[in-house]
């Protein structure tokens, strides 16, 4: 039962007669001082009740508070699931107008590996960005017509045009991205995050993903990047969904008042906690605190997801598609809502972004369903005070190609690129203004400033004041960490 | 060869605690086989002896290779322990060669040899412990008396543990206590590897075999320093052989101790310590009274300027977060607080009052929609340590902004959808070291901001947007629609 990796906090919760009736007795006792660092810590905090129930202090995390001093103390992760092509949108080239149709050269193109959907191609031409750019704010930042609401805020945003990715799929790439390794089954950001820092809200859950429902796409999310890992499980992040009911199975069933439910799970809890006493299982706590959520939900999350307080101008300026439920605009506010009540990590993915045919007629409603609610989202934050402490990043799991996928023609797509993709960053103590790193005159690799993945998610955790090389889980016998045993914090982005 | 004769000399540390039981037991059983009980027992005493003079020569031998080690050479302790071992060896052969004798039955004869080889075997031990451990490592915490027996000095109470980082003495609470614990092993009085011995102030100074390791405001030309600061495995890495090395904050503190002169005792306040050296050092003894792993140092952002102020009432913190709140220190090993009102509640004016017990550690406090008045703004003025302050979504007035004139430290300041106007603006707009003010939301005008604009150039003020500044959203269509 007594593992080293056993979670302090499970110690924590263990109370000492509980230890005493167990066999093991007074050794244990000498092994729990030694693994929890001392029996006054366990006898400062024994409590029989796990740290989420109700009236107790809320979850400050395994670490509690950060290794150094935090810049950013929440996150918004905003991700474009089939991948943005950063050739029409963010990355600009102006050379490429001109060699539309003519071919990649080799020298460019070199020898990487290229996806299996285009790799049988014979020709690689350039497909010129499919819409004009123009130069916006005072750090004259060139961003296309896709995303002109998103260029008008340019000043606030800090771009990355250097970040590459070695995974040429999206769901390697996306869990790659968003757990450290490209294989399902570790911990996301947001958990990771969760499990170090706890909770600023104990009413809503410290971790909540929200889906753009508007649209079916072949390429959809993957559980996988909001996946709690081999983490206690209630670090998982929470799908809040559109409609009736934005959070499944939290509701009470027909001829269940509150106070039924809540005597039900009282009664749950003795029964589950009698269980915990015999058998230690971490999970037992995870459970009784994900029914005590579940209960505090049923009341906080109708307030957070009821938006007939917001006045109609802030609707507006998150654009037409925040009055329908479900769209990336509404998950957009929701997310502004979410922050102001403290909760610390979101994330809103938009699906649908894998345009390898027809890329000219189908990108660009994409774009505008994203580009206003983004830089309504960064801006309202910002007016509202939200934005110096709050991180949003916006990226796909990688870029597409600056090549033609299927030929030049009115059908002409792109297709997976990992050389070079561009993602932006807002608040949190990144630098604004700026752009970090430089792709080739063609968009097709890094010229300055290689940006691996490990090193946006150390970056991201070094603003939440947390050490990446010092945030470990001792699982199957090693420790395991977001960064693998990569990552180095990107220096040229930081305020 | 010579190689492969150390590996086998490394073994001597295992094998020695073979003949140190075997013996030990030969003269137990020879003082109980003298009563009848244990008669019986004569007979394996023969055994006993022989098994422990053969392993006494294994140790001797393999004793011999481990003192052929460079960093043995020359030492007089290792000599001592040497000879003591080997005069150990030969009674051990002794005793258990003659004691069949019929004229070795003799008593005195018995208890002679049976003092001999015990007195021999303590030294031996005492000995090689030292060479080990270090000199000081056996009496290190001994009672008062007993130390004044040995002729060490009676106080070796461990120094108070220092209050804060400026209190602290850099070389006697700082870097004295970090070498005794990593190097003294080696580097004592009696083993002075290299010739060193870091055991005291005099003889760190003194140096090594080849010069002083310590240069006096001059880190870098410090061969210790060099030496402890190097990457672990490279080859003149201290300490050796993976021995535990000093952390991040141990070897900060000591190249600050040099670069300031090397003092034997000064106090760090009257250093004017960097904040790096201050945080390394904060670290240092706020880890020792935890008994907790350190923070490392080597990546934080530069916190100049911060206050330091004594840890926060832990009963007072418990009563604040049962009433809604939720405190953590800024990061680890501060003692300055984030506090967060999470509560859908109004603040009570009991939490309130138990909130204003952490007034001056509270480096950030976020009270959004916490119900607050222009009175509660009264308390929190006094926390003149605020950095940040978020007060947004409360009924606070231009009275109440006008308290916030004595937070002259505040940075960032959140006033939106409060019910502040032009008269509150200009109080909290001359705030000297205010960089960011939010007021998107109140009744302030844009004329008053643009005037609080050219006063405080320094200042970011954020007015939002307001309906004006939105294009209804009929006008925007599809582009493909």
């Amino acid at each position: 039962m007594f593992r080293k990796s056993i979670d302090p906090q499970v110690l924590a919760n263990i109370s000492r007669r509980s230890i005493l009736r167990t066999s093991m007795g007074l050794g244990a006792l000498a092994a729990a001082e030694l693994l929890a660092g001392g029996f006054k810590a366990i006898a400062a905090t024994a409590n029989p009740k796990p740290a989420m129930a109700a009236g107790s202090a809320p979850d400050q995390g395994k670490l509690g508070t950060g290794h150094f001093r935090a810049r950013a103390k929440r996150v918004i992760d905003i991700h474009m699931k089939g991948a943005v092509s950063q050739v029409d949108t963010f990355d600009y080239k102006p050379e490429l107008f001109k060699y539309h149709g003519t071919e990649l050269p080799p020298s460019v193109k070199g020898t990487a590996k290229i996806s299996s959907m285009s790799n049988a191609q014979s020709t690689f031409p350039v497909l010129a960005p499919i819409a004009p750019f123009k130069q916006y704010g005072q750090c004259g930042r060139w961003v296309s017509d896709l995303f002109r609401h998103v260029g008008a805020i340019a000043d606030d945003l800090t771009f990355i045009h250097s970040i590459w990715t070695p995974q040429v799929n999206h769901d390697p790439a996306d869990i790659l991205m968003h757990t450290g390794f490209q294989l399902p089954g570790r911990p996301s950001t947001g958990a990771w995050i969760n499990y170090a820092l706890g909770t600023d809200n104990a009413n809503l859950p410290a971790f909540v993903v929200m889906k753009s429902q508007y649209q079916s796409a072949a390429v959809g999310s993957t559980p996988a990047t909001w996946s709690a890992g081999f983490l206690p499980s209630r670090h998982q992040g929470v799908e809040f969904r559109s409609g009736s009911t934005p959070v499944l199975y939290v509701e009470n069933p027909a001829g269940i008042d509150r106070d039924e439910r809540r005597d039900q799970i009282d009664f749950i809890h003795d029964v589950a906690m009698d269980q915990y006493q015999h058998s230690g299982d971490p999970e037992v706590l995870s459970k009784i605190a994900q029914y005590e959520m579940a209960y505090r939900m049923q009341e906080s999350v109708p307030e957070v997801t009821d938006i007939s307080d917001e006045p109609e101008y802030v609707l507006d300026m998150y654009g037409p598609l925040v009055r329908t439920p479900g769209t990336f605009a509404r998950n957009c506010l929701l997310a502004r809502r979410l922050v102001e009540r403290g909760v610390k990590y979101i994330n809103l993915i938009d699906v649908g972004w894998d345009h390898h045919v027809a890329i000219a007629r189908r990108h660009p409603p994409n774009c505008w369903a994203v580009d206003q609610p983004c830089a309504a989202l960064v801006t309202d934050l910002k007016q509202r005070g939200l934005l110096e402490d709050t991180l949003v990043t916006f990226k796909g799991e990688f870029g597409r190609t600056v090549y033609a996928q299927g030929g030049i023609n009115p059908n002409s797509g792109r297709d997976h690129h990992g050389g070079n993709f561009t993602i932006w960053m807002a608040g949190g103590g990144t630098k604004p203004g700026i752009a970090y790193g430089r792709s080739d005159d063609f968009s097709y690799n890094v010229a300055e400033n290689p940006v691996e993945v490990h090193d946006l998610n150390a970056t991201m955790l070094y603003l939440l004041g947390i050490d990446h090389t010092r945030l470990t889980f001792h699982y199957q016998g090693r420790d395991f960490r977001l960064t693998d045993v990569a990552g180095q914090v990107i220096q040229g982005v930081l305020a | 060869m010579e190689h492969f004769t150390w590996f086998l000399g490394r073994f001597h540390v295992l094998v020695l605690h073979l003949p140190l039981g075997i013996i030990t037991l030969a003269v137990a059983l020879e003082i109980l086989v003298r009563f009848r009980r244990f008669e019986s027992l004569e007979g394996t005493l023969s055994v006993l002896w022989a098994a422990g003079a053969l392993t006494a020569i294994a140790t001797v031998v393999l004793g011999f290779m481990h003192a052929s080690e460079d960093s043995f050479r020359d030492m007089p302790a290792v000599e001592a322990h040497r000879w003591a071992g080997v005069a150990l060896c030969v009674a051990a052969c002794v005793i258990s060669v003659i004691r069949a004798q019929p004229w070795a039955a003799n008593p005195t004869f018995r208890i002679a040899a049976v003092t001999i080889t015990l007195f021999l075997m303590f030294l031996t031990g005492h000995l090689g412990g030292n060479l080990t451990h270090g000199d000081t490592y056996l009496l290190q915490y001994a009672p008062g008396p007993i130390r004044v027996l040995a002729g060490l000095p009676a106080d070796a109470a461990p120094r108070p543990r220092p209050k804060d980082v400026a209190s602290a003495d850099i070389y006697l609470d700082v870097v004295q206590p970090a070498l005794e614990q990593r190097c003294s092993s080696c580097h004592n009085n009696s083993k002075k590897s290299g010739g060193l011995s870091v055991v005291s102030y005099v003889s760190l100074m003194k140096g090594s075999t080849h010069g002083p390791v310590i240069k006096p405001g001059d880190s870098a030309a410090s061969e210790l320093f060099r030496r402890v600061s190097l990457a672990p495995g490279a080859k003149d890495f201290m300490p050796k052989d993976g021995k535990t090395p000093l952390n991040a904050n141990e070897v900060a503190a000591i190249g600050w101790w040099i670069k300031k002169g090397a003092p034997a005792s000064a106090l760090v306040g009257s250093l004017q310590p960097t904040a790096e050296a201050a945080r390394a050092i904060s670290a240092i003894i706020g880890a020792r009274d935890a008994g907790a792993e350190q923070p490392m140092v080597a990546s934080q952002p530069a916190d100049a300027g911060l206050p330091t102020v004594p840890p926060a009432d832990a009963n007072v913190v418990a009563e604040v977060v049962a009433g809604g709140f939720i405190v953590r220190n800024i990061y680890q090993g501060s003692n300055l607080l984030d506090v967060d009102y999470t509560s859908t509640r109004p603040v009570t004016p009991e939490v309130m009052a138990a909130l204003a017990r952490l007034g001056p550690n509270i480096l950030r406090l976020n009270l959004h929609r916490a119900g607050l008045t222009d009175a509660n703004i009264k308390t929190i003025a006094r926390f003149t340590n605020l950095r940040q302050l978020r007060v947004e979504q409360n009924a606070i007035s231009d009275a109440g902004a006008g308290e916030l004139a004595s937070l002259t430290h505040l940075t960032s300041l959140n006033l939106t959808q409060t019910r502040i106007t032009d008269k509150g603006l200009e109080v909290v707009s001359r705030l000297p070291d205010l960089t960011a003010l939010y007021v998107w939301g109140t009744g302030v005008t844009r004329a008053a901001i643009e005037k609080a604009r050219a006063a405080n150039k320094a200042l970011r003020i954020e007015a939002g947007l307001s309906a004006a500044d939105i294009p209804p959203v009929g006008k925007v269509v599809p582009p493909d629609s």
